[in-house]
């Protein structure tokens, strides 16, 4: 006889736990499915977010009311000759990190970090917009004084260079300045300015970090409760097992009458339990085929069916090794 | 001379139940011949089921040795016991135990899911289903045979293969004269071919049958001639 039929067959004589075996397994299907689902849904969430904050970039969040007299302090301790900017183009401003020595005077007019006057601060002009002005001038923008330092093809607009030694650097009404500088490569110094001013330098590869972390630990959630699920349906499949099996005795005595070994009945029980499981497991992953990528739902759709497998292998064994003559002399 | 195919040689059995060990089987000692039909008598619960199971080695006794031809059945591997039962030994159970969701054939079928040589046994299935006259249900879910129908099968199921030994517990128990007489017809048969043949059994009728009578007494086996 065909073993598929006697099988079959077999299922015909009890559907209910049959039925049962088969929610549970499309029960386990969903759920780790939906699992798999999250994660995937979190990871590219992460993603996303981790695009949002590049990793050659920092965030200046500025304090509503900077400090003057630490600027002051900080002055005094900068080396001769060196010069950092906050440099501010349009409506976005950076720290320039240590400006060169040739900032000023490279822009071709002689034009020296000491020529500016205390509480003033530098402007570059676009020749094309302004083909009036000559460096070394005053130049009125936004409602304050402008050194201008240099006339030239660029920038179109104004460009507007705060040394950090000026001390009237007007950053209050800035709120947050974009760096183009990794802040593990800001320099001490701007660091230790940017403390005095209460200004807080965000790291991004810090936030991806925390991000990444945050990811960890939901991947971590997930995968406990996967874990927690499986052993559920684990638990509950073994007492369905044992029950039914309990139910299935005089049968397996008479299959070991007639020859049967208790190989055969236990390979006969993990053939059913494979049998049963497989459809509604597919069936179940099917259902997340266009949410979660392939690869981690082929491997539970054989990581689930292994399973159910594993559960029921103990029950199939002591079904396996009962004594014929008991079960034969009942009903 | 001629060996016997099944001997019990001091055979106890007993079993633990809540209410103490009760001896069913005591000091049984028994030679089966090729050409034995034994018939078994006694009263309900004296331990006839019993015995067939020890014969048909679905049961270990107590303590006393069991010799399938000749050789110790004690020392025999689960899978050595399976092959034996599978090629060797037929029984019809007290109870049927059929399989209800297959077919009437699958039934008588069932050993062939055990036996690694199986094709020629098609037209032997076909056979014992005429001679039962089972034929006309051969298709049928067993469970909807009658009472007769099913121990027909179950005697079907036992023949499947050629026995060396064919042990049946309560044969004619829901069969009707007729039916009766053509399994004692094809037990006859099943004789001749050469299977020793022991019927656990409190049918009258068959005492014509029989070569050999055998009946219990506070749980030993008494042989009466006949
Ligand atoms: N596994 C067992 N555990 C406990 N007691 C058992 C067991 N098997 C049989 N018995 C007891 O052993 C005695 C003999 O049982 P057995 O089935 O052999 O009787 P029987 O001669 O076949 O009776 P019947 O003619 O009614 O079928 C009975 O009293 C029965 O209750
Ligand atoms: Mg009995």
């Amino acid at each position: 006889m065909n073993p598929l039929t006697d099988i079959l067959n077999g299922w015909k004589a009890r559907p209910l736990p049959v039925a049962s075996l088969m929610m549970l397994c499309l029960m386990l299907s969903l759920l780790t499915g939906s699992e798999l689902w999250m994660l995937e849904k979190a990871s590219s969430e992460a993603d996303t977010l981790l695009q949002a904050w590049p990793q050659d970039a920092s965030t200046l969040l500025l304090p509503a009311q900077p400090n003057p007299e630490k600027l002051i302090e900080l002055t005094q301790r900068l080396p001769a000759g060196s010069w950092y900017g906050l440099r501010i183009n349009a409506s976005t401003a950076w720290v320039t990190g240590t400006l060169p020595p040739d900032f000023f005077t490279g822009q071709g007019n002689g034009f020296s970090p000491q020529d500016l006057h205390a509480g003033e601060m530098a402007v570059y002009l676009s020749a094309y917009a302004y083909p009036q002005q000559i460096p070394g001038g005053l130049f009125p923008f936004e409602n304050q004084a402008f050194r201008i330092y240099g006339v030239g093809q660029f920038p179109l607009s104004v460009d507007k260079v705060i040394p950090l030694r000026s001390q009237t650097a007007s950053i209050a009404e800035l709120q947050q300045l974009k760096i183009a500088l990794p802040a593990s490569t800001v320099e001490p110094l701007i660091k230790e300015f940017l403390q005095w001013q209460n200004i807080q330098l965000i790291d991004h590869r810090e936030k991806q970090q925390l991000a990444q972390a945050g990811f960890q630990k939901l991947k971590r959630i997930l995968t406990g409760i996967t874990i927690a699920v499986a052993l559920l349906i684990a638990v509950l499949l073994q007492a369905l097992y044992q029950a039914e099996l309990r139910e299935r005795k005089t049968e397996f005595a008479l299959r070991r009458a007639l020859g049967a070994t208790p190989q055969n009945i236990r390979n006969q029980i993990l053939g059913e339990a494979l049998l049963g499981s497989v459809l509604p497991c597919l069936l179940g992953y099917l259902f997340f085929l266009p949410l979660v990528p392939l690869a981690p739902l082929l491997s539970a759709m054989i990581l689930a069916p292994a399973w159910i497998l594993f559960c029921a292998t103990l029950p199939a064994m002591q079904a396996a090794k009962l004594i014929p003559s008991e079960a034969l002399k009942g009903e | 001379m001629n060996s016997p195919r099944m001997e019990l040689k001091g055979v106890y059995r007993h079993f633990e139940t809540p209410s103490g060990n009760l001896q069913v089987l005591q000091d049984v000692n028994l030679q089966l011949f090729a050409d034995d039909r034994i018939v078994l008598f006694g009263p309900s619960g004296c331990g006839k089921t019993t015995l067939l199971h020890l014969l048909a080695l679905l049961d270990k006794p107590s303590t006393g040795t069991l010799l399938f031809q000749g050789k110790d059945t004690a020392p025999l591997t689960e899978k050595q016991r399976c092959a034996l039962r599978a090629h060797e030994l037929g029984m019809v159970f007290q109870q049927f135990h059929i399989l209800p969701h297959h077919s009437v054939r699958d039934n008588v079928r069932l050993r062939t899911r055990y036996l690694q040589e199986s094709a020629s046994l098609d037209q032997r299935c076909e056979q014992l289903l005429e001679d039962m006259g089972l034929m006309p249900h051969a298709e049928k879910p067993a469970r909807f045979l009658s009472g007769g129908e099913k121990q027909r099968l179950c005697i079907a199921r036992a023949l499947l293969v050629q026995p060396s030994l064919f042990l049946a517990d309560e044969p004619t128990g829901n069969l009707d004269a007729n039916n009766a007489e053509k399994v004692k017809t094809l037990f006859d048969d099943i004789s001749r071919q050469g299977a020793a043949m022991i019927i656990a059994t409190h049918d009258e009728r068959w005492l014509e049958f029989a070569t050999r009578f055998f009946y219990f007494e506070q749980g030993q086996l008494k042989e009466r001639p006949l």
